[in-house]
């Protein structure tokens, strides 16, 4: 498990710093711990360090009128300048800006946004918004984008997002959610009928997912992870419980499915123990 | 923690440098490649925001830049 952490957290951070992800690949001997803290430093010195020149402009900003800064963050000051003043607005002014500017330009400026400090305005952004962006997002398959802002947005906001996003994105973007415990909670908002399609994803072995579907079953408490497992088990495609257990394998977690044999409906667990015993 | 490399990552890296893990297990190359990263994402943020600020500008008149630009950028 800790290897595919270990991947997802390469190429967080080669894609914070634009880099290959060979570059922090040779940063061998690094745990997550280590790399989650070389990322936070990193994340410091690209979204900190202007701080004090941003909050004259989000100054400027607030005592002009919504329209007028939607029009000046769009034709002016362009999506690089208006996501890092975004965050230092007051979170109701910059979700005014968003919804009177282009669909594009608040693609362009989530892409660029520091989630620590646009959190509150992003909680507060109409559902509308929130999905027609994370529509987009999904077309340009920017995963780490996505899951950066599974800690941000409301369980609201993010069932709203999930019936937009296919189920092959949806196990990319859970590779990189960062908190077990955000993880836990938005799987837990997918119905059996959504899991058992999202774990079928995972069984097409031409799409490699099968560290995803790993990363998505340690993720996760007992519970969920019976309930992903026996979605595997019972579907119609014998296959998809098939390529789970040779994903189990190639990752070393087959004890992760053997534990659960005692857990699941007589069905599902005697399948799960003929595949794997 | 001292090895030139990583004084100069911390250089790179400013006030967020006091938060870096132990890097003492890094190989030289590999660090001075990743400090060269580093370096290379720094100057790219900052040319990005000085073009941003930049052409932020252009609806001011021409005479009024470089008072507003010393305003709001410093």
């Amino acid at each position: 498990m800790s290897s595919l952490t270990l991947q997802a957290e390469h190429l967080k951070l080669a894609r914070l710093l634009g880099c290959p992800e060979s570059v922090i690949a040779g940063l061998a001997g690094l745990d997550v711990a280590a790399l989650r803290q070389l990322r936070g430093a990193c994340t410091s010195m690209l979204f900190d360090g202007d701080r004090a020149t941003l909050q004259r402009v989000a100054g400027a900003a607030r005592i002009l009128p919504g329209a007028l800064n939607a029009l000046l963050a769009e034709k002016a000051m362009g999506p690089v300048l208006a996501s890092r003043v975004a965050g230092l607005l007051p979170a109701k002014d910059g979700v005014e800006i968003a919804r009177r500017t282009a669909l594009s330009f608040n693609v362009e400026v989530t892409l660029l946004l520091d989630p620590r400090s646009a959190a509150p305005m992003l909680r507060l952004m109409p559902m509308d918004l929130v999905v027609a962006v994370t529509r987009e997002l999904v077309k340009r398959r920017e995963f780490i984008v996505m899951a950066r802002f599974v800690d941000t947005l409301t369980d609201e906001q993010i069932r709203a997002c999930m019936a937009v996003i296919d189920d092959e994105s949806m196990l990319r973007i859970g590779f990189f959610v960062e908190s077990p415990q955000r993880l836990e909670e938005v799987v837990g908002l997918m119905n059996d009928a959504r899991l058992q399609k999202v774990v079928a994803v995972a069984g097409r072995p031409e799409l490699a997912l099968g560290g995803a579907v790993m990363v998505l079953l340690s993720g996760v408490e007992p519970p969920l992870r019976a309930r992903l497992v026996q979605a595997a088990m019972t579907h119609a495609d014998e296959s998809v419980g098939e390529q789970l257990v040779i994903a189990a394998r190639e990752h070393g977690l087959l004890a992760l499915l053997t534990n659960l044999v005692a857990s699941l409906p007589a069905a599902a667990s005697q399948r799960l123990a003929r595949l794997t015993g | 923690m001292s090895r030139p490399l990583i004084d100069a990552l911390r250089a790179e890296l400013g006030p967020g440098a006091g938060k870096l893990p132990d890097l003492s297990s890094v190989p030289d190359p590999a660090l001075e490649t990743f400090v060269a990263a580093v370096r290379a994402a720094k100057r790219q943020q900052r040319k990005m925001l000085e073009d941003s600020a930049e052409h932020s500008l252009r609806l001011v008149p021409m005479l009024l830049r470089p008072a507003v630009r010393k305003i709001l950028f410093g």
